[in-house]
């Protein structure tokens, strides 16, 4: 796995904390609004870059590394949203993110 | 933004049905992928046509599953943004890979798939972590009605 494709890994960590963020910004609006749409055109970009990284990256290389994802939301959750995030929820979002590393890098 | 909806997340009740309907809809998903899968590898015996890219997208947009996915994804968005109403993302969306461990019973109950120990130890510490975060209990976390 190239700098390039680590690269476009992290564009699609990215793009799903920003779907998130909309579809978290999105959920106290009614249900037809701007954030809910972009976030599901993010939802789509971002599966087209996942579709070029397996091209050339093992799913079972690339798929942990989006288990990132469960830190980058409650970081967003956090900055963005005023959450309180407690070293109780810390611990339990580190296992939830090495259990999925685990159950994704068998998955080839 | 106007129409703002009254702030459900002071209720501080984590919505378990919405939650649970979004962990059934992931494990639909999943199975109906699965039983695709199962269909397709039955039908082309004689190997997959390997068509232009277009063509395959053609081909994948005309069978009835993929509609079918396409549905339970629609109903797992709506679901999903009625909890983000209610509950912390910070809390809510580590939660959605219980999805990973709930899918794994399916795979061993339904399809008698054996599974390898480091898939059981992530399941294991997947369900630890949500246990973890589910005993703050806390829907919000800030201004709670009882800080410890």
């Amino acid at each position: 796995m190239g700098p390039l494709q680590l690269l476009l890994i992290g564009l699609c960590v990215l793009l799903e904390t920003i779907e998130q963020a909309l579809f978290r910004q999105g959920s106290a609006a009614r249900l037809r609004n701007w954030a809910t749409g972009l976030g599901m055109t993010l939802n789509i970009v971002g599966m087209g870059v996942w579709l070029v990284v397996l091209q050339t990256v093992q799913l079972g290389q690339a798929m942990p590394l989006l288990a990132a994802n469960n830190v980058t939301v409650a970081l967003a959750g956090m900055w963005l949203f005023g959450e309180r995030v407690t070293r109780r929820r810390w611990i339990g979002i580190g296992l939830i993110t090495a259990g999925v590393a685990l159950v994704a890098s068998e998955s080839a | 933004m106007t129409s703002l909806l009254p702030d459900l997340r002071r209720s501080h009740r984590f919505p378990f049905g919405p939650f649970t309907l979004l962990m059934a809809l992931d494990v639909g998903v999943q199975l109906v992928e699965k039983l695709a899968s199962l269909r397709a590898v039955g039908a082309s015996s004689g190997g997959a046509e390997s068509g232009p890219a277009s063509g395959l997208l053609l081909s994948y947009l005309t069978q009835p599953w993929v509609w079918v996915v396409l549905a339970l994804k629609i109903a797992q968005l709506l679901t999903w943004t009625q909890i983000l109403r209610r509950v912390d993302i910070s809390l809510a969306f580590p939660l959605t890979a219980l999805a990973y461990p709930l899918t794994m019973l399916f795979a061993v109950l339904l399809f008698h798939e054996h599974l390898g120990w480091q898939i059981w130890t992530g399941a294991l510490l997947i369900t630890a972590g949500a246990v973890v975060m589910g005993k703050s209990s806390q829907v919000i976390e800030a201004d709670g009605p009882n800080p410890a």
